[in-house]
């Protein structure tokens, strides 16, 4: 693949930074909703917790983009198949964030008591 | 000009543009393959009509969303629960998903036309039949059973239209 | 509701849908076998606009009104899981989104032109819109299923 590596090194960490981004969404959405120290101080600290929830996702998106817009490039032949794992990783990993979350509300809201 | 006008405004001309889209997709589809192929002047026809449909489709998308704005703020919230709008919205959704199979051909082409065919139609029949008295359920068992039919059809009329025409005798 | 709070849903509800209609048209043409790169680039940038538009109109109706004023009459209803699983389930997919259209845009816009030739990649790249769109959907049908419930 002839993308240059600056290319190839922000594509890959817009596709890692979206993908850890998701993870930590999923992790703190029912991490809050089970421990209610932490739901309270996002509301102390962003004044409502889903808005505490989106800054803090994007403050995680933008410190891994930049850390792994720093990471080495592969040779030529192996940046395509790199991106395109990148890509699987963040579809399946919304596909099963996803299915946690709604499952989770599923058992919040039905199965709990 | 109200919001309510502007909105079945848009709405009929989606549907409009949905149903004779998908009229013509299948006319000029079989008119192509009359003579065994798709020629380049009939392939530019059958992009444009597709071109249209989807048009129709985003109208459609675009003014039914727009309905179902009107009724939220205007307190009508009970027509969201009503099985014609679901059925319509599920109709919507096996519009687009149609569409996307064909595309990359993992949908047989005879269920594939008689799908967008029967559910253009059947969202333009559910968006004037104003007093149907039917549960969701009833209606999507009646799509499906109007699906098959069409299917068939279909199927008659290729068989009878694209009969191969006997060698003329000298 | 006053008439900000049915302005800022209206365009919410506008801004969710035409993400979703840019994001499918973006699926749909990925799926050919020549790709047009202008239009991906640009749709998928409608997408990423739209998304942030909405979600950030949206947030600020759901932070401010909903809770106070949407939820309760929700809740003493006759459909309760239109808050505590449709809505919940709803607000907090919503923040998937963004980010995966904003990295949907990242690679078109930077590997755009080499997607043809790659078509591992491609294949890759078509998925995570075709989770954009279906994620997407569901919102938009959350949405539809949340205010019926308030009633």
């Amino acid at each position: 693949m002839q993308l240059s590596n600056i290319r190839f090194k922000l594509t890959r960490a817009a596709l890692c930074a979206a993908a850890f981004s998701v993870t930590f969404i999923t992790g703190i959405t029912v991490t809050a909703d089970l421990y209610l120290p932490l739901k309270n101080w996002l509301k102390l600290m962003f004044s409502h917790h889903w808005i505490g929830k989106g800054v803090l996702a994007g403050v995680v998106f933008t410190v891994i983009a930049i850390i792994f817009s720093f990471m080495p490039t592969p040779i030529d032949e192996l940046k395509a198949r790199t991106l395109s794992r990148s890509a699987w990783k963040l579809t399946i990993i919304s596909c099963i964030g996803a299915l946690v979350i709604v499952m989770f509300f599923i058992y919040e809201a039905f199965l709990k008591h | 000009m109200s919001w309510q006008f502007l909105l079945t405004f848009s709405h009929i001309i989606g549907t409009v543009l949905g149903v004779g889209g998908a009229t013509f997709a299948e006319f000029f589809y079989l008119k192509a393959l009359k003579d065994g192929h798709v020629d380049p002047e009939e392939g530019d026809f059958l992009k444009a009509t597709y071109r249209v449909l989807r048009i129709g489709m985003a109208l459609l998308i675009l003014s039914g969303f727009g309905f179902f704005v009107l009724y939220r703020i205007g307190g009508r919230t009970e027509l969201l629960y009503d099985p014609r709008f679901l059925a319509k919205l599920t109709l919507t959704a096996i519009i687009f998903f149609n569409a996307l199979l064909l595309q990359i051909k993992k949908m047989p082409l005879w269920l594939g036309s008689a799908l967008s065919f029967t559910s253009w139609y059947g969202a333009l029949m559910l968006g004037a039949w104003r007093g149907i008295d039917a549960s969701y359920f009833t209606i999507l068992a009646s799509y499906a059973g109007a699906v098959l039919m069409v299917a068939f059809v279909l199927h008659i009329i290729r068989k009878i239209y694209l009969k191969p025409i006997p060698p003329a005798s000298s | 509701m006053s008439t900000l709070f049915k302005t800022l849903l209206a365009i919410h509800v506008i801004f969710g849908v035409v993400g979703v209609i840019a994001c499918a048209g973006v699926w749909m043409n990925m799926l050919k076998q020549k790709l047009p790169v202008r239009f991906l680039k640009w749709s998928s940038a409608i997408g990423l606009v739209s998304f942030i538009a909405s979600w950030v109109i949206g947030g600020y109706y759901y932070a401010i009104y909903y809770g106070k004023a949407v939820k309760p009459i929700i809740q003493k209803g006759q459909y309760p899981w239109g808050h505590s699983v449709f809505m919940e389930a709803k607000e907090h997919l919503f923040l998937f989104l963004p980010f995966l259209s904003a990295a949907m845009l990242v690679a078109l816009l930077l590997a755009g032109e080499h997607l043809e030739a790659e078509a591992p990649l491609k294949k890759a790249l078509t998925w995570l819109v075709g989770t954009i769109v279906v994620l997407g959907a569901i919102m938009a049908l959350s949405g539809i299923i949340i205010s019926g419930a308030v009633r």
